[in-house]
């Protein structure tokens, strides 16, 4: 039985929630708010309310730099106001449908019904049930058909808005690429739609105003058809001033790039407890799997100075004692030498330790981590992420076996003692000889640890390999879009057969069931028809499917069976060249004949050279949208 | 150097563990930017050492803490610092300097004020409630159920010895049940268990808060703050 809806809100509802609702739960803090640097502020004197909603439970989205930037730059203008909203873990959700209370921002206890618009990014797939639950608790009709002119707009953002269509039935606006610059324009629109309409939105002339911003993609302005296998047949614009083409949004350079040096510090410890400093954003390794690598081009770095002195605002700001150096590759800032030189010197004396999350596998980045880990020697990860060096060379990972085995001398010689390995199972043109290669390079390894071991007179502790694989899923966007996804059954065997390969004590093998890939890769290709499917999985319970203890592979395939929809044909299927795909009207700036010639390449095992060492590799993106790498120093990995 | 402080948990502090508490004092500090001193070694970590570690959920103004500084300052200036710098869920109370061979505040720490906020169903005089709490007083033993460490067994404490004074009265229709209780390093006495055995007697009746009034040390058969020593 539902009770009435609790009309509380603000304090009142706070304080009713303190004192009833959260003595209850698991881990209050998740749903507290009033951490250092939250911020409050007046709600009547801000003319645009929006609430960030991040899909997942507090630790996470806390962990979230994108949350930090977009949430304290809007609110560093005077008339935004910006609030945060997690999902509740199921204990909360609980209570909060009991109890008839919408689910509201942290903070100022409001239901997200009473905000202009509700922003909601898409990190990963598997969070898109948690969107639908989300609004639903929020008494906010989930489907757009459903809301009236009553309800918040619901925009998404982030990567998987690349990849929008499996949403589009529940957004009002997505934006394409990186926000900074364009969330800004979309609020100073929204803002003055709102103040000539006497405070009420018109949403008909906001959207005709709106699609005219570069970067925003309106789906209820396109229409899609299939052919009778299935295939998409035509995606057309059915508005006049819909582009047919949506553009992604870019800075053109890092440098004066808002960045909050006020970040919210939690009370609770979430998944990463500490200060995060962006060092540069893109990469052009151009392995062949890899998303982020073609869709954050082209390479933008931060100076060293810069760097610096946020990294010190940060730590005044917060007290963390730990800095993380984040981007999709640390290690390859042409200044990354100088730049831990210049941290560790101002970071060092105020007790402040600096941590590298990835490293590549070579010397440099050794030498790095030698300077960062100087007294703690855990353990160290790499991702060699095939066995063989035919496959590393198919999915264009510069890495040979004799870097692996030259760092990993120098790891065991400089006191590690734990290395971590990370690979793929399933990638294009896999076979068995290349699973004994991950087996072999983890043998390789261990002994290595073990002779340095004895060299030094057993002096160290004994080494540990820890090797993780994980499922291929094959991204739009990269070169391996036109691939299919190995079957389950398949990659079961091949897991099955890595295991038996693996026999010694010393090496700890971690994989994955491969049921989420799947579904990441049904998702991740999916076009507007899995929006049903969507509703209907989130109908049967389907919600945190990321978490193990959430996730119903059965109630998945329900919702698929339910609305007559081939899982496989998404996941399965090998894609031409010239088929027409669901996010080929979204332009990330790289050239889709850039991605069939790579995936050309790849089958001929042939390798194409980071651009940043003077080659161009030809992907489109500085002469079609006039912008260029921006580096500080020589080439990566220049001391 | 070493400060001892004395702080509070308002509210918005109830739902902290220790371990978030002693987090959110050390960026405090941090912040503050005064020399905090650290451990040396493998490890480091913060000259930072607390009073018994308030149970999630309870708020309290009688928190203390001993941090020890690498600078000389006068304590004014700390405490104001420290005040500007700590969070919302944190107050500081008072600031003394003490001497470096002082006993860590932890080791000194022998009794608890809890102040118990119930709610009863229908309204009891309040002489019968001081009947009960007599009546419980007297007995010589009060059993209560207790988890075993890290197990799920359970087993039967006799908390009597550790419970020296319990009054009540009423704040509108709030029952306050006030406690002193044992806190140190032979055990702790908790209040929820304690009210438990009074409010059993009244179905319906629950705590809506607990509230940690003061910490003591005994010094010559007297209750002292730890700021008085």
């Amino acid at each position: 039985m539902i009770k009435p809806l609790l009309d509380l809100k603000g304090e009142a509802l706070k304080e009713y929630v303190a004192l009833n609702i959260l003595p209850q739960v698991e881990k209050p803090l998740r749903y507290q708010g009033e951490e250092l640097n939250a911020i409050h502020k007046d709600w009547d004197k801000s003319g645009l309310h929006l609430a960030f909603a991040f899909p997942d439970i507090y630790e996470i989205g806390m962990s979230h730099l994108g949350l930090n930037i977009l949430y304290q730059q809007a609110n560093s203008h005077p008339d935004y106001l910006m609030e945060r909203v997690f999902a509740p873990w199921d204990d909360m959700e609980e209570l909060l449908r009991e109890e008839g209370i919408p689910l509201f921002s942290l903070e100022s206890y409001r239901p997200l019904k009473d905000f202009h618009g509700i922003g909601i990014t898409l990190q990963y797939e598997m969070c898109y049930t948690n969107i639908i639950n989300m609004l639903d608790l929020a008494h906010i009709p989930p489907k757009r058909k459903d809301r009236t002119e009553d309800d918040p707009l619901i925009f998404m953002g982030g990567p998987c808005a690349y990849t929008p269509e499996p949403l589009a039935d529940f957004a009002d606006f997505f934006i394409i690429g990186e926000g900074e610059e364009v969330n800004m324009e979309i609020y100073a629109l929204w803002l003055e739609n709102l103040k000539q309409n006497g405070g009420k939105l018109n949403r008909k002339q906001f959207l005709e105003d709106l699609v005219e911003i570069e970067g925003v993609y309106i789906p209820e302005f396109y229409e899609a058809a299939y052919h009778e296998d299935g295939r998409l047949a035509s995606f057309e614009p059915i508005h006049p001033k819909a582009p047919k083409v949506i553009k992604k949004r870019m800075l053109k350079s890092m440098e004066g790039a808002f960045f909050p040096t006020k970040p919210i510090v939690p009370y609770l410890e979430v998944v990463h407890d500490r200060a995060v400093l962006e060092v540069l954003r893109g990469c052009t390794r151009g392995c062949r799997f890899c998303q982020a690598g073609v869709l954050y081009r082209p390479v933008r770095e931060k100076s060293v100075q810069e760097l610096v002195e946020q990294a010190l605002a940060i730590i005044k700001n917060t007290g963390y004692d730990d800095v993380s150096l984040s981007s999709l590759s640390t290690s390859d800032h042409t200044c990354a030498y100088q730049l831990l030189t210049a941290l560790l010197e101002e970071l060092e004396k105020r007790n402040v330790s600096v941590s590298l999350p990835s490293l590549r596998v070579d010397n440099f980045s050794v030498n790095l981590a030698q300077q960062v880990q100087k007294l703690k020697r855990s353990s160290i990860t790499f991702a060699p992420e095939a066995g063989t060096q035919r496959l590393r060379d198919v999915i264009n990972k510069g890495v040979t076996e004799k870097n692996l085995v030259d760092v990993s001398y120098r790891i065991f010689e400089n006191g590690w003692s734990k290395m971590k390995l990370y690979f793929m199972l399933g990638l294009p043109t896999e076979t068995d000889e290349d699973l004994a290669g991950i087996a072999n390079l983890g043998y390789t390894v261990l002994s290595i640890g073990d002779e340095v071991r004895e060299s030094q007179k057993n002096f160290l502790k004994p080494p540990q390999i820890n090797i993780s694989v994980s499922c291929f899923v094959p991204k739009p966007f990269s070169a391996f879009q036109f691939e299919p996804q190995v079957p389950m059954d398949e990659l079961r065997r091949r897991q099955k057969y890595l295991r038996g390969l693996i026999k010694n004590k010393r090496i700890d093998f971690n994989y994955h069931d491969p049921e989420v890939s799947y579904l990441e890769a049904i998702f991740a290709k999916g076009d507007r028809r899995l929006g049903e499917v969507l509703y209907k999985a989130w109908e049967l319970g389907c919600k945190m499917d990321g978490w193990s203890e959430f996730f119903d592979f059965d109630a998945w395939m329900e919702a698929f069976e339910d609305c007559g929809i081939d899982p496989e044909f998404y996941a399965y299927r090998k894609i031409d060249y010239d088929e027409l795909l669901p996010w080929d009207h979204l332009d990330c700036g790289v050239r889709k004949s850039f991605l069939i010639r790579e995936h050309k390449k790849a089958m001929e095992a042939k390798v194409t050279p980071d651009c940043r060492f003077g080659v161009c590799s030809g992907c489109g993106i500085c002469p079609d949208r006039e912008v260029k790498l921006d580096l500080r120093g020589g080439k990566p990995g220049d001391m | 150097m070493i400060c001892r402080v004395k702080f509070g948990e308002s509210m918005a502090g109830k739902f902290l563990s220790h371990l978030d508490m002693l987090r959110a004092w050390q960026r405090a500090i941090v912040r503050s930017g005064l020399n905090l001193a650290y451990s040396q070694g493998f490890n480091k970590h913060p000259k930072l050492s607390f009073s018994s570690a308030l149970a999630v959920g309870l708020t309290s103004s009688g928190e203390y803490v001993d941090i020890e500084l690498n600078e000389e300052l006068p304590a004014q200036e700390i405490a104001e610092r420290l005040k500007k710098h700590l969070p919302p869920a944190l107050e500081l109370y008072a600031l003394k300097i003490v001497d470096d061979k002082t006993p860590p505040v932890m080791s000194i720490i022998q009794r608890a004020e809890y102040r118990v906020s119930v709610k009863l169903a229908q309204s009891v005089p309040l002489a019968e409630i001081e009947k009960t709490i007599d009546e419980l007083l007297a007995s010589p033993r009060l059993e209560v159920e207790r988890r075993k460490k890290n197990s799920r067994e359970k087993k039967l404490v006799d908390i009597r010895p550790g419970i020296y004074q319990i009054t009540a009265e009423y704040q509108d229709e709030l029952l306050i049940i006030k406690l002193f209780l044992q806190n140190n390093s032979d055990g702790n006495v908790k209040p929820d268990e304690t009210v438990g055995l009074i409010i059993k007697n009244y179905p319906g009746a629950e705590i809506s808060q607990i509230h940690r009034q003061e910490l003591y040390t005994i010094k010559d058969g007297q209750l002292l703050s730890p700021m008085e020593v």
